[in-house]
Parts: structure tokens; C-alpha cells; sequence
């Protein structure tokens, strides 16, 4: 019997049948995988065929909160969402905040789990343990800020969360996101998986609370964390008022904000038009999270040309995805972007990403006017690249061929396009250009999501930060171990409890372990040691990896673009820098070996077996990998 | 006589009133010589900052301010010794975070 941060029961729906049961949320589940990522993750692994179609019936849905979303702590407002990913085909998993992840523990519910497919459009409406199905066809076209305000006005209670797709996620676009509240999950196309079970939206609503296990001890563990999170030398004083964009000219100064589809990094400077005080000139207020202190999500009102009244929470990765990647330096033009992404349920950075591909290819006439519905698609011009994101979230003329991402439309588009694509295992490229943050690189080439910057953020090359030791940013010795911590600990301490992964560089890069020990032991009255959540990152980590194994993945995907590997950057304070082919490998080599991995990049058996992973090492067995 | 260009971000853009300029220094100059001259012309503005740097040096454990030259964090190479040559580039990257 679990006394504290489990609700107790995870809701399994299946669309096809239109029934639903509930199971219990077992201490050896949560002792093993905390909640959050690693429970979906489990259930992923556990439940979906290999081989699934992504976009079939086979493929689930997982939304899972962790324990500590829901209480007082703060910053723990997350959940996961994850799935086998359509973009890429490997694990899909995505964390997002807001208010829907804590409405659905308070609806009484450690996950959810969506099976099969609806015959037709239907929505789902759980409230407080009784779920029905409710028919979908109207609201099927809405944009996702007028579905959830139609779902609140239809069931009568506008405190009600929702979590729901747009256009892109119906036309099972592999780069649609999940929007709940303005918050995303964005990437890996979770949106389209969505799309293919005819489900609209998932709205709940509950009254219950997260049971302490230990009062007084929980009480302390959040007093110290707290505390922790005032002395940051940057939480309140800066990141508070700035929000990510801060990264912008953070990224500048170390020469690593992808420029021009990564083609001249280092060669501009953002800073004046998409920096923070361009940024905090359009800011009019600021959204938090469920009970965050923190409050960095930055409101900005576009007030120039067409973009005029666009409303929208641009991140440093969105202000990449359509500024640096795209080579616009037109604030507005990025804001009225991002929110047509929200509206449309698009994820920003590959849309944006997929854009400054076709620039590319238009200026070096690998595509004509005649490709691009008469668009001028040169770089640059902030018009062309807004007219895209609707015609990629509605499939229509030139959009359909960037609508499933640059690998897809790479493939499509043939001759060398696939050398311009820039994507690992057909997730688009996050914003940091890792040919001057090299253990960044190899987190690329080997999180088990694609290119994904949120599965093992390696603040110490980015903002240098010594923990657990200093790095040479430039060095690719030493990046296998340290990428091994980073994905652990980010995967123990932020995905699965869950914690913002914010707090992690800004106020725990030293003891995230010990503060989700003190926080989860109190509150869950399970013993979780800082060493046990180490290990339960090494677990979750290497049970993503098998199942990428078991879909076909091998060493040879665990690649980054040829640009990357090909090109040193020209400019800036990386000038002269890239990974070479021989620092990749030799960077693989030292990340499969800290793994305990074969050099194929497979689990060995005696490392699944010591993580407690049989079912995985039996799995592998079976295709004759171990 | 050699030039170094120097640029920085956020609160110490805002002390230098931008985020790029270019410093002349003698032949020989060593990256103190660099924060001298910035001191000289910032004065009791950037004494604080100057503090901080020395402060870092000492500990070997910087957690809020990073000095990258040519891109280099400069725990990497001599600390403030190291020798400053003709074109070289100073970073100041104040704290940041959340990417």
C-alpha cells in the first residue's frame, strides 16, 4: 500500500471498445521508476508490440504525472507523455506543465493510458473516477485555444484542464505537439499519435489531494529546497524577468546559436533584435506553472505589421527555430509564429527547423518557386516563413512536404537534400550548435528521443557550470561519462518525480540526487536514496534504449548530420570547431563503455539483469542481439 | 600594440553600454592586464565584477561568472596568466540558465 504521492490507481481507457478500467499503481512500480517518464517508459516497453505503426491501434498513450505533481513542491508540475514516436520511431516522450498534469492526480490518477482507436471523433471527460466518452465531430478543425474554451463551455466548469490537439495533430502531422492550457508537449509528433486514435482532446477535472506520507519530514525536505532554489545566482535575480531567451545571447557569446539551417553560425548577431531587451519589450506578463515561485514563462504581445495582436510564449528554442534557424531577425514575426504553432498544435522547433531546410534548398535551387506554391523562400524573409507554419499544420500545397519533418521530406525531395536535413533519427535539431559543445553532440546522437537538448542538457558546456566537474567544451575526451550522468540524472531527478528540468542547471547541478531523495523518501514514505535515484536513471535510460534496439536501432543511428561532422563553424567564439567522424566514434565508444554496453550500443545482459530489467534482456534474447 | 575584442551579455553589456567592443593593450598583455584596463575605464562599476573574477580564481569553483577566451573556458588555459596575442576574444558569460 503506497501512503504518499501516488494517488494509487492508473485509468486505462480503450478508444475502440469505449471502456475503461482502473489498476493499481503497484510500490514496485514506483520504487523501480518513480512515475513521470519512467512509468511510461515501462508500460511503453511492456505493451507495445515491436514493430508497432506508430499511427495504428497498437501504439498507446501514455500521460504520467510523477508523485510529486500535485503537492506543494515546488516546480513539480509535469507530467510525460509518451508513446512510440511516428517522427522517429523510437521511445517519444515529452514532459509538459501546466495545470492539466496535477488536475488529472487530483482526478485521482497516477496515468493514463489510451489504447485503440475511435471509430469516430471523441473526447475524453474524466471526472473524479468516472470516465465518459463524448463525441468529438464539431469540435474536429478547432484550433486547440478554442477547443479546450468549447470543452470548459460544454461541461459547464471552466476550471476544468484540458490537454488536446489542433489541425496538425488531426492531419497526423509527424511534427504535431499536445497542447494543454499554452503549454506543449511538443515534440516527436505525440500530436499526430493522437490524431490517429480519432481523439480529440482528454479533459479532467478532480478534487482530490496528494496523501504525505511523512509530514514533518516532507515539510523539511521542501523547506531546504526551497532554500536551495533562493541562493541560484540566477533563478530569481534574472531567469525570473527573462525567462529562456536569456540563452539567446548566452548561446551568441560561445558561438553556438544555430544560424541559417546551422550553415553560418557564429556569423550574426541576434542579440539587438531577438535578445532580452527586444524580448522584454513585447512582454505585457508572465504565467506559471501549478504552484511554481518561479514564473518564467514570458507573455509577449507582437505589435509591428501583420503580426499585430499575436499573443505567445516564445522560448529560446522557438526564437531559434524561427529566427536563427531561419535567418529572421523580426521579433514579431516569430511571436505571431510560435502562436500559430500553439493554435495549429504544431511543435515549434522542428516546424521551424523544416523551414530553414527549404530556405536552404531554395537558395541553393535544389527547389524553385515553382516547388514552393510561388513562395520567395530565401533566408531571411520573416513573411515566407510565417505563411509556412499554416500551410505545414494544414497539410496544404508545398507545407505537406515539411509536415512529417526534414527526414521525411529529405526523402521525398532526394539528390543530396538529406545532407541539408538536420535531425538525429528524425528528430529536428534543438538550438545549441553542438560543433562547440561537444558532449551536447553526443547527447544528440544518443538520447534515446532523437536530437533532443531536454534529455541530457549539458549546462556545463553551456553555461559552465563545474558540476559535477568543469569541462572543456571544446574536448571530446571525458564526454561519454559525463553524457551518461547528464541523461541519468536529468531522467531520475526531472521526468520521472517530476521537477522542472530548469532547477536542475540553476539550482541543483550539485545535489539534484539528494534533493529527490529528501523530497520523494518524505512524501512517499518509500526509501529512495540519492544512489537508488541514480540507478533508477541508469534503469529507465537503459530500458528506452532496449526498446530502441528491439525496433531495429543500432550504433549507425547514433549519428549526427554530415554538416556537423564535415564543417567547421567560420565564425564567433567557436570559429574553427566540429566533431570529426573520429571524435563521434571515439565519444560513442567511451559512452557505450561507461553504459556497460556492447560496442554494437546493445545493454548487455548482466547490465539489464543488474538494473532489474529481465523482461528487457529476455526481449533482446529473442531477437539474438545479447 | 595588440586589440581584443571583448563582449559580454546582460548586466555587464549594460555596465559597458554593449555588447562588443574592441580593447587596445600592449605588446605581451595578459588577460589581468585586459580586466585592468576594463577597470581603469569602468571604474567602481566594474570593481565588483573585478572582485568576483578574482574571488572565482582563487576558489577554482565558479558557479556565476565565466570567462571564455577565444571560446575557451579559461580554467582551461592559464587563468588570468594567460597571454593575450592580436585579434584574441574575451567572453564574459554572466549566470544563465534554462535552456
Amino acid at each position: 500500500m503506497l501512503k504518499g504521492g501516488y494517488m494509487g490507481k492508473i485509468l486505462r481507457v480503450n478508444l475502440t471498445t469505449q471502456t475503461y478500467a482502473e489498476e493499481n499503481t503497484t510500490e514496485e512500480l514506483a520504487s523501480n521508476f518513480i512515475g513521470g517518464a519512467g512509468l511510461g517508459i515501462k508500460y511503453l516497453f511492456d505493451e507495445v508490440p515491436a514493430g508497432a505503426d506508430a499511427l495504428g491501434q497498437d501504439n498507446k498513450l501514455i500521460f504520467a504525472p510523477g508523485p510529486l505533481t500535485g503537492t506543494s513542491a515546488p516546480c513539480a508540475s509535469r507530467m510525460a507523455v509518451v508513446a512510440k514516436s511516428p517522427l522517429t520511431s523510437a521511445v517519444g516522450m515529452c514532459t509538459t506543465g501546466g495545470y492539466f498534469p496535477a488536475e488529472l492526480k487530483f482526478a485521482g490518477y497516477d496515468a493514463l493510458i489510451i489504447e485503440g482507436k475511435a471509430e469516430r471523433p471523441v473526447y475524453l471527460w474524466i471526472n473524479e473516477g468516472k470516465v465518459s466518452f463524448r463525441r468529438a465531430e464539431k469540435l474536429w478543425g478547432t484550433n486547440t485555444f478554442d477547443c479546450q474554451q468549447l470543452i470548459k463551455d460544454e461541461l459547464g466548469d471552466q476550471n476544468i484542464r484540458i490537454s488536446c490537439i489542433g489541425p496538425a495533430g488531426e492531419l497526423q502531422s509527424r511534427i504535431a505537439c499536445i497542447i494543454n492550457e499554452r503549454r506543449a508537449a511538443g515534440r516527436k509528433g505525440l500530436g499526430a499519435v493522437m490524431g490517429a486514435k480519432n481523439l480529440k482532446a482528454i479533459a479532467v477535472r478532480g478534487h482530490k489531494t496528494v496523501p504525505v506520507a511523512c509530514e514533518n519530514d516532507y515539510r523539511e525536505a521542501r523547506s531546504r529546497m526551497l532554500k536551495t532554489m533562493k541562493e541560484s545566482p540566477v533563478l530569481y535575480s534574472a531567469f525570473a524577468n527573462t525567462g529562456t531567451p536569456m540563452v539567446v545571447e548566452a548561446t551568441w557569446g560561445l558561438g553556438i546559436f544555430a544560424t541559417r539551417n546551422w550553415s553560418a553560425t557564429g556569423e550574426w548577431n541576434p542579440v539587438e533584435k531577438l535578445g532580452i531587451k527586444a524580448n522584454n519589450s513585447r512582454k505585457i506578463g508572465k504565467e506559471h506553472c501549478y504552484n511554481c515561485p518561479v514564473a518564467c514563462s514570458q507573455l509577449k504581445l507582437a505589435r509591428e505589421g501583420i503580426y499585430t495582436g499575436s499573443l505567445s510564449v516564445p522560448e529560446f528554442e522557438t526564437i531559434y527555430a524561427f529566427g536563427g534557424q531561419t535567418g529572421v531577425d523580426n521579433l514579431d514575426s516569430i511571436i505571431a509564429a510560435d502562436r500559430l504553432c500553439d493554435e495549429l498544435g504544431l511543435d515549434s522547433i522542428s516546424t521551424g527547423v523544416a523551414i530553414g531546410f527549404a530556405m536552404e534548398l531554395y537558395e541553393k535551387e535544389v527547389l524553385t518557386k515553382n516547388d514552393t506554391d510561388g513562395i520567395e523562400l530565401n533566408f531571411g524573409n520573416h513573411e515566407a516563413m510565417f505563411k509556412l507554419v499554416s500551410k505545414i499544420g494544414y497539410r496544404k500545397g508545398f507545407g505537406a512536404l515539411l509536415a512529417d519533418g526534414v527526414k521525411c521530406a529529405a526523402e521525398k525531395i532526394g539528390g543530396n537534400a538529406e545532407k541539408y536535413a538536420m535531425h538525429v533519427k528524425g528528430l529536428e535539431l534543438p538550438g545549441y550548435d553542438v560543433r562547440g559543445a561537444k558532449a551536447h553532440g553526443l547527447n544528440y546522437a544518443t538520447s534515446y528521443t532523437g536530437a533532443d537538448h531536454n534529455r541530457g542538457y549539458v549546462f556545463q558546456e553551456i553555461f559552465g557550470i563545474p558540476e559535477p566537474e568543469a569541462v572543456d567544451r571544446f574536448a571530446y575526451e571525458g564526454k561519454g561519462r559525463l553524457t551518461k550522468w547528464n541523461q541519468d540524472i536529468r531522467t531520475a531527478t526531472c521526468d520521472c518525480p517530476t521537477m522542472c528540468a530548469f532547477l536542475l542547471d540553476m539550482a541543483f547541478p550539485a545535489n539534484a540526487a539528494q534533493n529527490s531523495a529528501d523530497m520523494l523518501s518524505s512524501l512517499t514514505g518509500l526509501n529512495f536514496t540519492p544512489q537508488e535515484i541514480e540507478k533508477i536513471g541508469e534503469r529507465v535510460n537503459n530500458l528506452a534504449r532496449a526498446f530502441n534496439v528491439r525496433e531495429g536501432f543500432t550504433r549507425k543511428d547514433d549519428n549526427l548530420p554530415e554538416r556537423i561532422l564535415t564543417e567547421p563553424l567560420k565564425e564567433g567564439g567557436s570559429k574553427g570547431h566540429y566533431i570529426s567522424r573520429t571524435e563521434l566514434e571515439k565519444m560513442l565508444d567511451e559512452y557505450y563503455y561507461e553504459r556497460g554496453w556492447s560496442a554494437e550500443g546493445v545493454p548487455t545482459r548482466r547490465k539489464l539483469l543488474d538494473l532489474g530489467l529481465k523482461n528487457a534482456a529476455e526481449e533482446l534474447e529473442k531477437m539474438g542481439v545479447l | 600594440m595588440i586589440s581584443v575584442k571583448v563582449k559580454a551579455i546582460m548586466d555587464i553589456a549594460d555596465l559597458f553600454g554593449c555588447n562588443e567592443q574592441v580593447v587596445s593593450l600592449p605588446e605581451g598583455s595578459k588577460l589581468s592586464d585586459l580586466l585592468d584596463a576594463l577597470g581603469r575605464k569602468y571604474g567602481q562599476a566594474f570593481a565588483e565584477i573585478l572582485s568576483k573574477i578574482y574571488k572565482n580564481e582563487k576558489e577554482k569553483h565558479n558557479r556565476d561568472l565565466h570567462l571564455f577566451l577565444n571560446g575557451r573556458n579559461i580554467v582551461f588555459l592559464e587563468g588570468l596568466e594567460t597571454k593575450l596575442n592580436d585579434g584574441d576574444e574575451l567572453f564574459f558569460l554572466s549566470p544563465v540558465g534554462g535552456g
